[in-house]
């Protein structure tokens, strides 16, 4: 009896992954087509870009004589700028998938990291602008230099994610490994009501996320939203040039959310699939074995965001690049 | 189901952040005009208007100064080095070989054209280039494709109305089904140099002048 039912409840397992393996098949057919159509992807997407540059500064230029006219449409254009420009390859991708990846965390606060750290990114564009232009009245030139740093300044701090992350879960697995020697057969044992059937548990999921968590997050919001968009400061600068940097302002806003709703589903995506992996994993292995495993999946984290940042910081190109062509 | 969506959703995502991965942030439209007398070519006159996004940069720096004042002088100047460090962003072919250029242009300047800001110079060649009977290729192009630039007619590319009947030019805009810009054929190409599998140079423009 017990051995059909093992056998029912594997097979049960297999088929629960078939949404994977859809995945993988669609994955490897788009593979495909993108190997065989790269030239013309390459085309359009220079074709789309460019009128999608001229698109902006049409609809900024007709807000200018209209507002009531081209409001609305400067609104959804720079959602979907957002919501497309936030595709490219990203600092704050990698760190909030890495993070969501190899951490343990709510749905809630994921979204609640996506969202912060994208209006964050609006917000430091429209301060920069107005602080470098309007406040310290410096030439266009200054307001690259301190966006470069500022750059820097972001890669940094998710250099020093990576090090808090990667210290954190060295802590931990010494902890770990230690704690069954000297904790559980103690004989001079004091009794609370943690201990109530003779022996240490090991610390759950819910204990290792603890309490100063807040301090990796804030971490997260501000290496992902310090870096102002070069998209968004562009769009600033020319609403400047043309007398409605009050609307530039407004569509870097709709560009911020636009950001936050592409950041925010890759978010839900990671987190989904770490759940998935979460269940899969089962109960099955020892408990030690599967805390360790974990933590040493934190640790892989903080290593990739600190390589992440090294390799970002030697190749971050200083001035010229940005906004001015050359 | 849920993972569904999401799986589907994720693979579109990827695709189109490889594409968008590849993409130029500034756009210039490029004027060209060739420097020559009955003999001999000199250079290239050209003129450079950049997308106005691009141009707000270096148009909040001029405010409203008048053409000829000197802020103008200083944008043209520090645009021009940038320019001059990339080597005019120009390789000018002839029999096989790349045609030097002078270190300096002959002239150059910046101004205003609406929200546009417009470069324009001469490129001098090193030394003077004999027409009769030649064929001359050239091409504008930013290799890392931060910047398109791009002539957006044929027509954009002229010769001096004294050149008019004895010589010919042409604007070629490679299409994605040209092998130059098949991405799979040229990885298996080991021998092929480098700079040749830049992504400018991949959609860069040819023109071509043949005289008689």
């Amino acid at each position: 009896m017990s051995v059909i039912s093992t056998s029912m409840r594997q097979k049960g397992r297999w088929i629960q992954l078939w949404p994977l393996a859809l995945f993988l098949v669609i994955a490897a057919a788009g593979a495909v087509w993108l190997w065989q159509a790269w030239p013309q992807v390459l085309m359009k997407s220079v074709l789309w870009q460019r009128e999608v540059n001229q698109q902006m500064s049409g609809l900024l230029k007709a807000v200018a004589e209209d507002p009531s006219k081209a409001g609305g449409s400067l609104l959804i254009f720079s959602f979907l700028y957002g919501v497309l420009h936030a595709l490219g390859p990203g600092h704050g991708k990698i760190v909030i998938t890495t993070w969501l990846a190899t951490h343990p965390s709510k749905l809630k606060s994921s979204i609640g990291l996506t969202l912060a750290s994208s209006l964050l990114q609006g917000c430091v564009a429209i301060g920069l602008v107005v602080v470098v232009l309007t406040l310290l009245q410096l030439p266009a030139r200054q307001l690259h230099l301190s966006s470069f740093w500022l750059e820097k300044g972001s890669y940094a701090l998710v250099g020093l994610l990576g090090v808090m992350l990667c210290w954190r879960a060295l802590k931990k697995l010494i902890v770990l490994l230690r704690k069954p020697k000297f904790k559980a057969f103690t004989a001079h044992h004091v009794h609370d009501e943690r201990c109530g059937c003779g022996h240490q548990h090991l610390p759950a999921q819910e204990q290792l996320r603890g309490g100063d968590d807040w301090r990796a997050r804030l971490m997260i919001i501000l290496s992902m939203g310090m870096r102002p968009c070069s998209g968004a400061i562009m769009v600033l600068l020319f609403s400047k040039v043309i007398g409605v940097f009050g609307w530039g302002v407004v569509s870097a806003l709709a560009m911020a959310a636009g950001t936050s709703l592409t950041i925010t589903s890759l978010a839900l995506l990671v987190h989904s699939f770490r759940q998935l992996a979460v269940r899969l994993s089962g109960n099955k292995a020892p408990v030690l074995w599967r805390q360790v495993g974990w933590t040493t999946l934190a640790l892989a984290g903080g290593v990739i965001l600190l390589v992440a940042a090294v390799t970002m910081w030697m190749s971050a190109v200083p001035m010229g690049r940005g906004l001015r062509p050359f | 189901m849920q993972i569904v969506k999401q799986s589907a959703s994720a693979l579109f995502l990827a695709v189109l952040s490889f594409a968008a991965a590849a993409h130029p942030h500034s756009f210039i439209s490029l004027k060209t005009e060739l420097v020559a007398d009955d003999a001999q070519i000199s250079g290239l006159k050209m003129r450079w208007t950049m997308d106005e996004i691009t141009s707000a940069d270096l148009l909040y720096d001029a405010g409203d100064a008048k053409p000829g004042d000197e802020i103008w002088k200083k944008l043209a100047a520090e645009v021009m080095a940038n320019v001059l460090g990339q080597h005019y962003f120009t390789e000018f072919w002839h029999n096989g070989k790349k045609v030097k250029f002078l270190n300096r242009p002959t002239t150059y300047g910046m101004e205003r054209d609406g929200h546009q800001a417009v470069l324009t110079f001469i490129l001098p060649l090193a030394q003077p280039q004999p027409l009769a009977g030649q064929k001359y290729t050239f091409s504008t192009f930013d290799p890392s494709y931060y910047v398109d630039m791009s002539y957006a007619e044929d027509r954009d590319a002229t010769l001096p109305a004294a050149l008019q009947k004895r010589c010919n030019i042409a604007v070629h805009t490679p299409k994605p089904s040209d092998e130059t810009l098949s991405f799979a054929i040229a990885l298996d190409k080991d021998d092929a140099p480098p700079e040749d599998m830049d992504l400018g140079k991949q959609f860069a423009q040819q023109v071509t002048v043949q005289c008689q």
